[in-house]
């Protein structure tokens, strides 16, 4: 048995747990069934409250203990141990992966057991074979980006910022599963129309579960590799942003956009969006980057590449997609109806070239901040500095009727495409500069 | 231990070539180089910020440096960090357990983790419980154990899969003497069944009892890595004996001077220092003719310089050569 499994087996679930949590569950359904509508079949009272624990058990509880399942280690000591070990990254993953949620899994596969028996009580229970997977996919993923984000805070030296993290990812799965589902029981039966064909709903959203449960797995993997000093290529994260841009631009089919353009500019919102959820969720410090350019300098490409943090993967491929933008949007009016979230994609199709440079902009300053001697708060000064330039001195600047001179500190608004990415060009310029000063301060004089 | 790993018996255990670790504005450690003899028991020495913890992770592929190039038992720790890691055992200053686990668990998962196969790890369990005399702890937890036999857990633990070198980063910080002593006998036993120490202490008095090698290093360059004296390999050819008078006599370096396989180190009227390559037998009759020549001769002994003594020497002499 895996070694991993088998220490978290002896910790999480020992005879008092396999035995209370049946007996309790037992009980709460005993209870929710006897006190079932005169009439009612008892079974469709109690499938409803299983299906309620078993998502809170597996999307709530688990995320929280696979995102506190290295965390943790940190905290308590171990997780050098650990790293010591001979497992190998897939065998660590899949070992945390699976045994520091075990009992959530315990308790949710009990509950989802009885969603089963009780299904052909409730009208829609024969979609409930698609719920279930649906259900035991989205946990997997939700636990795999716990995982990950836990790997990445333990690479921060932080023991509580991984559950921010999977409790984001916990909100985003939610929001996305939401995104395709009809509200009521017969929303259940109407298709989704993906790239013009029809899918059944239940089995739509189960397969993305799945996608997602493998996006999810493969992302606790390669943050298992870089913990565990296992060099990897850049190229999944970028691939992740491109996955959900492909899945997303299928439910563009038939309107105005198309999944062609929506693919661009969801590409370029994603993988913008996945470099600052990299930029402040990685740890970008004055050593790793030192690395990547030891390694360039030698002429180590692929150990260059291998050592880089994640963001520039994704910031790299979001230029890629803000240069197809102006093939992709040539023939297209800004005033474009029926788009989902008008000024987001407007930005997105106007001035791509200068989103990609704001975002570089963006990591410059956080850059700045990580490359100080004694780097502390990097987040939060980045943070507060952003505040700054586009909301706080844009916002004043405006108030003061001063909204020509705004437009010079934040371009969206006022400036056309062109002009837009010149501010955010030398706006980022000035930032690398300044990091680019810091770093090279920090490097040591002797060779 | 293995017989089948690749490196030759008289090859080092470990292998370091041009070491440099780096934080912002400081170098924590200069291309440090040095290699580490099979069955050796290196102490790790230098004064606190030095970069000995450092020095530890990255040979332990923990850390990532900068530069140079790492081996283990001829693996290369910086390629192949998990293959090294059979054949190295770690323990870290801040070393953890699960405390909710007995102490048979913890030794079975680390046993487990470190590749021992199953149908072996009872026996390695019983065998490393044995050894650091915990054999009757097996089934208490690790929370419920004091702070010397957690200790020995944790080396349990860096022990069990019978790795050719164990690091050791402060073993001893916490310990009370008794603890101490054991320790120290535990690690001449390990030494004594042919693996080799790297061990980092401020506690120079304990690593003067097992210790075979000294490693300094001072601002992440290293300062000197030497046998220490009684292992030296001339050790036969050329003791140091200090010779104690009873009563002063001014021709004393005089008479010392001359004789067959003496060099004067120091001499006073009432002591010297000597430089002696002979044997036993010559010693004696040395010491005969200086009695029958009517010196009063209190003592005539080897003077073995202990590791506190050749760390400050070894400090003081990289002091005077300036930074």
């Amino acid at each position: 048995m895996n070694p991993e499994l088998r220490r978290n087996l002896w910790l999480e679930l020992g005879w008092h747990r396999r035995i209370a949590a049946p007996a309790v569950l037992l009980l709460v359904f005993g209870l929710v069934g006897a006190n079932a509508d005169p009439g009612e079949d008892w079974r469709a009272a109690v499938h409803p409250v299983a299906l309620v624990i078993a998502i809170a058990s597996l999307f709530l509880w688990g995320t929280r203990e696979a995102a506190a399942a290295v965390v943790d280690e940190v905290r308590s000591r171990t997780w050098d141990l650990q790293r010591l070990s001979a497992l190998g990254p897939w065998d660590m993953t899949w070992g945390k992966l699976v045994g520091a949620t075990v009992f959530p899994w315990y308790v949710g596969g009990l509950c989802l057991a009885v969603v089963a028996f009780t299904a052909p009580a409730v009208h829609w229970g024969s979609r409930s074979g698609w719920m279930i997977l649906a259900i035991v996919a989205g946990a997997v993923a939700l636990h795999g980006a716990g995982l990950a984000s836990s790997l990445l805070a333990a690479r921060r030296h932080e023991a509580a910022a991984g559950r921010p993290g999977a409790m984001g990812m916990v909100v985003l799965l939610l929001f996305a599963l939401w995104s395709v589902s009809v509200p009521g029981e017969k929303g259940l039966h109407v298709p989704v129309e993906w790239y013009g064909r029809l899918f059944d709903r239940m089995g739509f959203v189960a397969s993305t579960a799945l996608a997602f449960a493998a996006w999810g797995a493969l992302g606790a993997y390669r943050a298992m590799c870089r913990e565990l000093q296992v060099r990897t290529l850049p190229w999944a994260w970028p691939a992740f942003g491109i996955f959900v841009a492909a899945w997303a631009a299928g439910f563009a089919h038939g309107q105005t956009l198309g999944p062609g353009r929506a693919f661009v500019a969801g590409g370029l919102l994603a993988t913008l969006g996945l470099t600052y959820v990299a930029l402040f969720g990685d740890a970008t410090t004055f050593s790793s980057v030192r690395l990547v350019f030891t390694r360039a300098a030698a002429g180590q490409w692929r150990r260059a590449l291998e050592e880089l943090p994640l963001w520039p993967s994704t910031l790299l491929a979001a230029a890629v997609f803000a240069a197809a933008a102006p093939f992709a949007f040539a023939d297209v009016s800004f005033a474009i109806e029926g788009l989902r979230w008008p000024y987001v994609e407007r930005v997105a199709a106007h001035a791509p070239l200068a989103l990609v440079l704001m975002a570089a902009r963006d990591c410059a300053i956080l850059c700045f901040f990580a490359f100080s001697a004694r780097p502390r708060r990097v987040e939060a000064a980045t943070v507060l500095y952003l505040v700054l330039l586009d909301w706080v001195i844009p916002g004043l600047l405006g108030a003061v009727g001063l909204s020509a001179l705004a437009g010079w500190v934040l371009p969206f608004d006022t400036l056309d495409g062109p002009r837009a990415a010149i501010v955010m060009a030398v706006q980022a310029g000035l930032a690398a500069w300044l990091a680019a000063w810091r770093f090279r301060r920090g490097v040591h004089p002797r060779p | 231990m293995d017989p089948d790993f690749p490196s030759a018996r008289g090859a080092p255990i470990a292998k370091v070539d041009a070491l440099s670790f780096e934080y912002p504005g400081s170098r924590a450690l200069d291309a440090v180089s040095f290699e580490i003899a099979r069955g050796s028991v290196t102490a790790l020495v230098g004064p606190n910020g030095a970069g000995k913890t450092t020095l530890l992770r990255c040979l332990a592929g923990l850390a990532v440096p900068l530069a140079g190039a790492i081996s283990v038992a001829g693996v290369d720790v910086l390629e192949e960090p998990r293959e090294a890691h059979r054949r190295l055992g770690y323990l870290s200053d801040f070393y953890g357990l699960y405390d909710a686990l007995t102490v048979r668990q913890c030794l079975a998962w680390a046993a487990q983790a470190q590749g021992v196969p199953a149908s072996s790890v009872q026996a390695a369990v019983e065998r490393t419980a044995g050894r650091l005399g915990l054999a009757d702890r097996l089934p208490q937890p690790a929370g419920a154990l004091s702070r010397g036999l957690r200790q020995r857990l944790a080396i349990g633990q860096a022990i069990i899969h019978g790795p050719e070198l164990l690091l050791l980063d402060e073993p001893a910080a916490g310990l009370d003497p008794e603890a101490r002593h054991a320790l120290a006998g535990l690690f001449r036993t390990l030494r004594g069944e042919g693996m080799s120490l790297l061990v980092s202490s401020h506690i120079l008095a304990e690593l003067d009892e097992y210790s075979t090698h000294m490693l300094v290093i001072r601002d992440g360059r290293l300062v000197e890595h030497r046998a220490l004296e009684r292992e030296a390999p001339g050790e036969a050819a050329a003791r140091r004996l200090r010779l104690r008078l009873a009563a002063p006599d001014a021709s004393l370096a005089a008479r010392l001077a001359g004789r067959e396989g003496v060099s004067v180190l120091e001499a006073g009227e009432d002591a010297a220092l000597v430089a002696f390559a002979g044997s036993e037998r010559a010693q004696a009759a040395l010491l005969s003719a200086l009695v029958g020549e009517g010196l009063a001769v209190a003592s005539f002994a080897e003077a073995r310089e202990n590791l506190h003594e050749s760390y400050l020497r070894t400090v003081g002499h990289a002091g005077e050569g300036g930074p």
